[in-house]
């Protein structure tokens, strides 16, 4: 009998045990930080109330919005992560977009965003088209088929002479970027002042008016062959008609897999003048899965003139053999749009806010799918064309779509 | 009737009940097993249970041996996500005990081969035995080979101490050969020395426990495919991130990691006090487990355990009443690492800045056995309980609270005629979960939520919980001197299935042909 009740008491003392763990378990992970918004000098006024602070732990995709106060500050109770906190805020024709990337969050912690202002842009990108397709029916993947869409968004004719595209250096968004300094005080990752444009510096010919492009209109340009790509793999895209743009050097980029001589229907004049090479690949360099795209015009002289200023090419630092890059400035950008690979956690922002204080995700490669811009109905009822959104946040103005939208 | 373990493989059998415990293979139809002179020997020493080697030379005085090799198939329509269809296995096993005048030996070897069609899903040795896993979902051929090998001395000092030492090793190899194809190797070692000091009627036993075991899964792509294969990573109750396998997320393809390694130490003590033969043993350990390596730790598992047994033989004239208690209470949680890479001078280094519980689970079984034997004739009964609490937080602010209850009831006959032993078992099973997903506020801003293997989970928790009947019939022949042919086979039927209707049915047969030493 004693025997019986002694382990009895033990068992039940054991299943007293066997309850569930704190109500909270993330009490003792939270960390409440601050987060403010602040406005560019002359704006300051522009703070208001109801202003959407964003923050995303870079490993795990949740994010967390909450408004502001009436002075754009935030407090955001967070578990332990890396964090990308972002502000967008339009108001009429500005717009005001910041970003913090890689915040190691800390409680107590308080994080300014400066905001940038810009206004919306003439010329946009429209659409990237870099992940490539499958070479149904044989076996394997396609990427040379690559293409950029630019689209004149103002109500103005735009000319396309001397524009300039650019991939931005790490050309994927997971890779470590050379170019990011410390900031002393906050320890935060710092972006460069400028732009680091890797592979090439490329610019459309013409003498400032040979190259219009009407409202609402859009202007491909080939970033692989401009050839009749649906002859061997029915999935890709047919990139020999006219008036379409290519990345074409038989002496810079002499691989004739991703830069075959263009089709028949492409004239000389739309080969894209290769200004300085800036690596030693035999072909363009255009990330399948998360570019950083940029077009861009010079100001003041040419881009000749400026590529052969010491202080505007440099060394990658630590990877000299990767090649160089091209300092382009902050000013001369029409438009950049920031791709996330979307298979990746650990996706780094290589725009600063003022360029694009978002991203476009591009979820898997060689599957077709393209990121195109959304087209404002509202505005494009109005103006007559085409209108697209543009934020300067690509993550909402991008959305992934199936299929090329140069496919037949 | 419930498998008896040897001393040397107790520990295994402790691994394989918390597997059991917390995975959907807990309450599976019992292998039908006509008990060895071998295993009878066994049985009459508790000590033998729990993992006080010092222990093999209490109580028993005959030496025992056997080896057999076996080959099994069965027919699994109701099973988890992460099991065959139709596994075929084939092995071989030897155990023995071997008292000599001032010390007693045991060992065992083991050796078997598992053939797994159309397999996918979990990609772990043991699925659940660790709080995050691995899937795969492109079904293919998976081959398992696990190796054992065990061995403990007891030796006796003086007039009235005992002490000794016991090494446990088991090693598996598995690989799945269609794409997603991987390879898992696992490893499992247990040392453990004792001592007990006995004297008249009374003994105390006292043993420390030390555990280590590992393993790594390695995955790659041979081929090409129309579209790119996807892997999930389950961090508890089927919530995870599901991506390209390559992705970092899940940890398959990380730079600077080979595959996916996870591994756990622990350290243990236990205590055995013995009157008569009335038995009482407490073990516990404590365990620290982590997945990644060098700077890339992902996920750190802590977790306690302690078990309980208790026992006692009474004899009546030829009748022999065997009662034994068992209860094992267990807790994991899981936390999970915030990484991330610094770049400074051309080196890249890897930087943890903390971590956050994502997952906890606490464990409590109970069992309660009693058996009546002359020898010739055996009967056991078995009832047992289990209760699985665990809790998932992934993602601030929710917090997933699950509830599994499991009971069971089997009853086994054995009667031995002439050169032919027969058995009989019934097993009954049952079960049923609650789960309840809240938040702990509503100012957090949350504007993404949890993904979940939704299918998997409704499946695997059926398997879980369903109610089901098993038989066990086996027949055993004694067919030269020591040598013996053996039939087994068990049967399974589940009711009142919703998620795997028309799949309600289990089956298996096992051949054995073995000697009895």
């Amino acid at each position: 009998m004693k025997k019986t009740l002694l382990i009895s008491f033990m068992v039940l003392c054991a299943a007293a045990c066997n309850v569930a763990g704190p109500a909270d378990p993330y009490a003792d992970n939270l960390c409440m930080v601050g987060v403010t918004a602040v406005f560019p000098d002359g704006y300051e006024d522009a703070v208001h109330e109801g202003i959407a602070i964003t923050a995303e732990d870079i490993s795990l995709g949740s994010r967390y919005t909450l408004p502001s106060d009436g002075q754009g500050h935030a407090e955001l109770m967070l578990p332990k992560g890396m964090y990308r906190f972002s502000v967008s805020d339009i108001q009429e024709d500005d717009i005001f977009n910041g970003t913090l990337d890689k915040v190691a969050v800390k409680a107590g912690g308080r994080y300014s965003i400066a905001l940038v202002r810009s206004r919306k842009g003439a010329l946009v990108v429209k659409e990237i088209y870099c992940g490539g397709c499958l070479k149904l029916p044989e076996q394997g993947n396609y990427q040379a088929d690559k293409y950029v869409i630019v689209h004149n968004n103002s109500l103005d004719v735009q000319y396309l002479d001397s524009l300039c595209i650019g991939s931005v250096y790490p050309y994927n968004a997971v890779s470590t970027n050379p170019f990011l300094s410390q900031d002393p005080d906050t320890g935060l990752d710092v972006l460069p002042d400028f732009v680091p444009i890797g592979a090439a510096v490329l610019r459309i010919g013409g003498d400032g008016t040979t190259f219009p492009i009407q409202p609402g209109e859009d202007a491909v340009i080939c970033i692989n062959g401009a050839v009749d790509h649906t002859v061997n793999y029915n999935l890709s895209v047919n990139l020999n008609r006219e008036d379409y743009f290519v990345v074409y050097s038989e002496t810079d980029f002499n691989n004739t897999q991703y830069h075959p001589a263009p089709g028949d229907k492409i004239r000389e004049d739309h080969h894209l003048i290769v200004v300085s090479k800036l690596s030693g690949a035999n072909a363009y360099v255009l990330s399948i899965n998360s570019p950083a795209f940029v077009i861009y015009k010079a100001r003041g002289k040419s881009i000749e003139e400026y590529c052969l200023q010491s202080d505007m090419v440099t060394d990658i630092p630590g990877a000299q053999s990767a090649g160089r890059v091209f300092h382009l400035p902050f000013e001369w950008v029409l438009d950049a749009v920031e791709v996330f690979d979307g298979s990746a956690s650990n996706n780094k922002k290589r725009f600063p806010s003022m360029l694009d204080s978002g991203y476009a995700t591009l979820s898997e490669s060689f599957l077709g799918h393209t990121l195109m811009r959304k087209v404002d109905e509202d505005l494009s009822r109005s103006m007559g064309f085409e209108y697209l959104s543009d934020t300067n946040n690509s993550s909402q103005d991008f959305y992934e779509s199936e299929v090329q939208s140069l496919h037949e | 009737m419930k498998a008896k373990y040897s001393h040397c493989m107790n520990r295994l059998a402790g691994l394989v009940a918390m597997a059991l415990v917390a995975t959907p293979v807990l309450l599976e139809a019992q292998e039908s097993r006509v008990m060895s002179p071998y295993e009878r020997t066994v049985r009459e020493n508790f000590w033998l249970e729990m993992s006080n080697p010092a222990g093999i030379r209490q109580d028993t005085t005959l030496s025992a041996a056997y080896a057999e090799l076996y080959g099994k198939g069965a027919y699994n329509a109701f099973r988890t996500m992460s099991e065959s269809a139709n596994p075929w296995t084939a092995g071989a096993k030897a155990e023995a005990l071997v008292h000599m005048k001032r010390f007693s030996l045991a060992g065992s070897f083991s050796f078997s081969q598992e053939w797994m069609k159309n397999c996918c899903g979990s990609m772990a040795n043991v699925p659940g035995r660790y709080p995050v896993d691995v899937f795969e979902f492109t079904p293919g051929m998976k081959l398992r080979q696990t190796y054992g090998i065990a061995g403990s001395v007891s030796v006796d000092l003086a007039k009235c101490w005992r002490a000794g030492a016991v090494l446990d090793f088991r090693s598996s190899n598995c690989a799945k050969r269609k794409d997603i194809r991987y390879t898992d190797y696992s490893l499992d070692l247990e040392f453990s020395p004792g001592l007990v000091y006995h004297k008249g009627r009374l003994s105390f036993g006292f043993n420390y426990i030390f555990d280590k075991s590992g393993e790594t899964v390695t995955a790659e792509q041979v081929g090409s495919a129309e579209s790119s294969y996807y892997a999930f990573i389950n961090k508890g109750l089927c919530f995870g991130r599901q991506e390209i396998w390559t992705g970092n997320g899940v940890h398959l393809n990380e730079a600077g990691v080979s595959g996916f390694p996870i591994r756990e130490n622990s350290h243990g003590a236990g205590i055995q006090l013995q009157q008569d033969r009335l038995f009482f043993a407490l073990e516990y350990r404590h365990a620290s487990g982590l997945a990644g390596e060098k700077q890339s730790i992902w996920y750190r598992f802590p977790g306690d355990r302690i078990d309980l047994r208790a026992g006692d033989i009474i004899s009546s004239g030829k009748w022999s009443h065997r009662i034994a208690l068992g209860a094992s209470w267990m807790r994991q949680s899981n936390n999970e690492t915030v990484l991330d890479k610094v770049s400074e001078n051309g080196v890249t280094t890897t930087v943890e800045y903390g971590s956050n519980l994502i997952f906890r689970r606490t464990v409590l079984d109970a069992d309660l056995e009693y058996s009546l034997t002359d020898g010739l004739h055996t009967l056991d009964l078995t009832i047992g309980a289990e209760d699985e609490r665990t809790s998932a937080s992934q993602m601030f602010p929710y917090v997933v609270d699950q509830d599994i209850l499991g009971w069971h009831a089997d009853a086994g006959a054995t009667a031995q005629m002439g050169i032919v032993t027969l058995h009989l078992g019934l097993g009954y099973h049952g079960g049923g979960f609650t789960e309840n997903m809240r938040s702990t506020t509503e100012d957090s801003g949350v504007q993404t939520s949890l993904f979940r293997l939704e299918d998997w989970y409704r499946n695997d928790m059926e398997y879980r919980t369903a109610d089901r009947i098993s038989a066990a019939l086996a027949a055993r022949v004694m067919v030269y001197k020591g040598m013996y042919l053996q039939l087994d086979a068990d049967a399974l039927a589940a009711f009142g299935l919703k998620v795997m209707k028309g799949r309600s049915c289990r089956a298996g047969a096992c051949l054995r042909i073995g000697y009895d030493f």
